[in-house]
């Protein structure tokens, strides 16, 4: 009876976890070190080796790192702002900028052409007003950055806004009153207190950028990055041992990163 | 001795955003190097009053001088107040040493300079092995001794400090209560202390101010404060006391207040009148069970015991005379049966009457 | 006096880069809708008038996507909503729910989230290249991505309250563990259960990564047909495209968010 009853309640999920999820990223952990005869580091060492991916990994790496040094600061000013002022509406302005989190990539893609395409709100406001069109960058690599701020912003304005809520003023009343000012307060009490919470935020903002597909691709699908190369590998050049690598790395990376920053967010 | 006014208080008050009034036109003078206990009730505006004090908190009305300087515009940065909170708000990610050192980084001195003060202050404290423990390593007791040892490195001027002793357990708080007030002495710096606990009170005070609801209902030394009490809220809430209502009357040698059970003399210097009602109160130790064969110099009554509780060193007993509820002590020795009719003698000599 | 200025600079910065960020995120929402009905998106937006034909159009050359994601989700809320509670219940339930098995058996099925969806789509589409017509693989995909979410709401519901000591109250008295889970468990837990569901069906509805190694054109997603429509097609179709997402999406998220606080309350 026990038997049967834990097959029933976990016996499906082992089934579908095993044959669609475990397998399939084993052969492609398998499909990643295979080379034409047999066994390669190959595929690895050419992410590194080869311009097109050495490249690629490296506009990713950079794009990530300029997202998430974005994304932490307006999320944060945002996330302070929400825990320290109230105002009316203050629960309508919260659902208004955390929706976005819940926007797929695709669609976030076209509210960055929407804003910055070339018939897009902010161009055709700046050629009414200045006669010339200014901010019709959505293809481009500045188009993609504010994309992924798009949608990284909600998210960690989520992430942080708890622990921003539960820090202890006091902490910063303190300092206060032993000389610091507000600014010198922020720098070496608030800041420093609630670093765990945003080196998580900062770890999740890095690793989202780094896997983040739709959204760039509806931009700019020739844009070199790594998710887009790798697709271009496994759909149009038939390299399944180097697109497989790809999504290993990245896949490592996410889950590394991902567990850094619940660790940390449960310290807190 | 007369002390110079070091900060003094005219007419604060204070509303919150969201229409709360926590303080109502508060005035009060506080000499130099004294040590002023703000006394009362949870909620009636002892933080708020002290936070606006330190700056932590922008007044409504009125003025707050430090030495005749209004200093209301004086950001908290440069009041050179040293705030103690309740539960110590050490900086969590410093170190004990980096959290006493502080304040003098940010006055930029000299790096030498630093480390020996702060040295001298964990001596002072008792907190030299500890120097290198981040707060949550240490015991509330220990906490509390960096807190105070922080605030103390900036020298400040004022030393506010917000229920230092609530937090830590009752036997450690009864031995900081007696450090604390023989440390605040020692300095001889002004200090406004905030507290609920009436003990505490009155072992640190110099002088107490007591509050309800937003006011200040006296300011006196502590004996006073306990011994002749101005308002009816202040005889209730220090100690424990008999209140009984009563009415004013004149009688052949002066001015009597009538308790319904027996007239005793009214205080010298009352302001009531014959035929004022009044609340007459009388503490449990000025009432004394006396035998029956005792001595008729008056003062005297008769009241049927209903309760009669042991408290390990004495008896609480509450006896009923006439319609009222009076309660007294007395020692062990002496056994009350319930329903027994005692003689008490009420030492009217300390009656107080408002 | 110095530091005052420069605070106060701090703070009008701060204030103006707070306002132009919610104006970022907002605005393009608003003129997504407003687009969907505009005859011409041009300078002006409704210089040439008002009009459905956007909308016209998006039903009939991808009113399929529509049908399709919604039945796809469907099937997806379905499963998990049933699959998740119960893994979850065995979870946490388990004589050794402590153990390192349980804890590693946990990190497996929360992984589907910290892994790019594209990394899945690749390895599904690899692993069963056979079974992509039959557009069954979609599904999988979806569900097993969108699995962690239910799970994870619902360990945490079941973890939250002392659930282990009612349960065992319960089988104490002699309920069977598929009784207890339905007459003592599930009762106490649905709120959280909604919640991961309604997370479920929002993921599912908008997921594109993994759909996009999996579809063919004759079984296209809403997504799909969405970048499809961005990528080739007038601005103003990809408008009244997105906001018939929109139409599906707000209210699940409005619902989202009122569970969540009435969770915490
Ligand atoms: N930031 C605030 N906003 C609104 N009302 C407040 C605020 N801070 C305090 N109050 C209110 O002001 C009144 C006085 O509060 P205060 O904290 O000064 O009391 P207290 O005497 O220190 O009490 P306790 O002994 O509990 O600390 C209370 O009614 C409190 O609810
Ligand atoms: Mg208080």
């Amino acid at each position: 009876m026990r038997r049967l009853a834990n097959t029933l309640f976990l016996g499906p999920t082992l089934l579908l976890f095993g044959l669609f999820f475990i397998l399939p990223m084993g052969m492609l952990v398998i499909f990643s070190f295979q080379g034409a005869d047999g066994f390669t580091l190959d595929n690895y060492i050419q992410i590194l080796t080869n311009p097109r991916y050495s490249k690629s990994l490296w506009n990713s790496f950079w794009l990530s790192v300029v997202v998430t040094a974005g994304t932490l600061v307006l999320s944060g000013l945002i996330a302070f702002f929400l825990a320290r002022t109230e105002f009316k509406g203050k629960n309508l302005y919260m659902t208004l900028i955390t929706f976005p989190a819940s926007l797929p990539g695709v669609v976030v893609g076209f509210m960055i052409i929407v804003l910055f395409g070339n018939t897009g709100v902010v161009p055709m406001l700046t050629r009414q007003i200045t006669g010339k069109a200014i901010g019709s960058f959505a293809y481009t690599i500045t188009g993609i950055f504010f994309a992924y701020l798009y949608f990284m912003i909600p998210k960690i304005v989520m992430t942080v806004h708890g622990a921003v809520v539960e820090f202890d003023r006091r902490l910063e009343e303190a300092a206060r009153t032993i000389g610091a000012n507000e600014l010198q307060a922020l720098l070496y009490v608030v800041i420093p207190t609630l670093a765990p919470a945003f080196i998580s935020a900062a770890a999740i903002s890095f690793y989202t950028s780094m896997g983040a597909f739709g959204t760039a691709f509806t931009l700019a699908n020739q844009f070199e990055i790594l998710p887009i190369i790798m697709y271009t590998d496994f759909t149009l050049n038939f390299k399944i041992g180097s697109a497989s690598a790809i999504a290993i790395l990245i896949g490592v990376i996410c889950v590394t990163l991902n567990m850094v920053s619940r660790v940390l967010l449960e310290k807190e | 001795m007369t002390r110079k006014t070091h900060i003094s208080i005219k007419h604060i008050s204070k509303v919150f955003p969201d229409g709360t009034r926590a303080l109502h036109d508060i005035n009060l003078d506080i000499a130099e190097g004294e040590i002023l206990v703000l006394l009362g009730p949870s909620g009636c505006g002892k933080s708020t009053l002290l936070r606006t004090i330190g700056g932590l908190e922008q007044k409504s009305g009125g003025d707050i001088y430090f030495y005749n300087k209004e200093v209301s515009q004086v950001p908290v940065e440069d009041r050179n107040v040293g705030f103690v909170f309740q539960n110590y708000a050490l900086f969590p990610t410093m170190t004990v040493r980096e959290n006493i050192a502080f304040g003098l980084k940010l006055r930029k001195m000299a790096k030498a300079e630093i480390s020996r003060k702060v040295d001298s202050l964990l001596e002072m404290m008792e907190l030299v092995e500890h120097a290198e423990k981040k707060p949550r390593q240490l015991s509330g007791g220990q906490q509390q001794r960096v807190a105070i040892a922080r605030v103390l490195a900036i020298e400040p001027e004022v030393l506010l400090l917000d229920e230092p002793l609530t937090a830590l357990d009752a036997k450690l708080k009864e031995y900081l209560r007696i450090e604390l007030g023989q440390m605040l002495r020692k300095l001889g710096i002004t200090a406004i202390y905030v507290t609920h606990d009436q003990l505490e009170a009155m072992s640190i005070a110099d002088r107490i101010a007591v509050m309800n609801l937003g006011v200040i209902e006296q300011v006196d030394t502590p004996e006073r404060i306990y011994s002749s009490p101005k308002t009816d809220f202040v005889a209730d809430f220090i100690g424990r006391i008999n209140c009984v209502k009563g009415k004013m009357v004149s009688g052949a040698d002066g001015l009597f207040v009538d308790l319904g059970f027996i007239q005793l003399p009214a205080p010298s210097g009352t302001e009531k009148r014959a035929g004022d009602e009044v609340n007459a109160y009388l503490r449990p130790e000025d009432i004394e069970l006396v035998g029956t064969k005792a001595d008729n110099s008056g003062n005297i009554i008769q009241a049927i015991a209903e309760q009669c509780i042991f408290m390990g060193d004495c008896y609480h007993v509450v006896a009923r005379a006439g319609n009222e509820e009076i309660f007294f002590e007395v020692p062990n020795g002496a056994r009350i049966k319930i329903g027994e009719t005692v003689q008490v003698k009420l030492n009217a000599e300390k009656l107080i009457v408002l | 006096m110095g530091n005052s200025i420069v605070s106060k600079a701090f703070k009008v910065l701060a204030f103006v880069l707070i306002l132009l960020t919610s104006a970022f995120l907002i605005v393009p929402i608003i003129f997504t809708v407003l687009g969907s009905f505009s005859a011409y998106w041009g300078q002006t937006m409704f210089s040439r008038g008002l009009t459905m034909r956007w909308y016209e159009y998006v039903f009939y050359y991808y009113g399929h996507t529509i049908k399709i994601t919604l039945l796809i989700s469907a099937v997806t809320v379905v499963v998990n909503t049933i699959l998740g509670s119960m893994a979850a219940y065995k979870v946490c339930m388990a004589k050794n729910a402590h153990s390192k098995w349980i804890k590693f058996f946990e990190e497996i099925l929360t992984l589907p989230t910290a892994i790019p969806g594209i990394a899945i789509g690749l390895a599904l589409a690899q692993a069963y290249a056979v079974m992509r017509q039959s557009g069954i693989l979609i599904l999988i995909g979806h569900i097993v991505f969108t699995f962690p979410l239910i799970f994870r709401t619902v360990t945490g519901a079941l973890r939250s309250t002392n659930f282990r000591a009612v349960d065992e109250a319960a089988a104490s008295l002699g309920a069977g563990p598929i009784r207890r889970f339905f007459t003592v468990i599930f009762p106490a837990i649905r709120v959280s259960v909604l919640s991961g569901a309604i997370n479920v069906l929002l993921l599912s509805l908008g997921e594109f990564n993994i759909t996009f190694f999996l579809y063919t054109p004759f079984l296209m997603t809403l997504p799909v047909g969405m970048y499809e429509s961005y990528a080739s097609l007038r601005i103003e179709v990809g408008s009244a495209f997105t906001t018939l997402f929109l139409v599906l999406a707000i209210p699940l998220s409005l619902l989202l968010n009122r569970l969540n606080k009435s969770k915490t309350m």
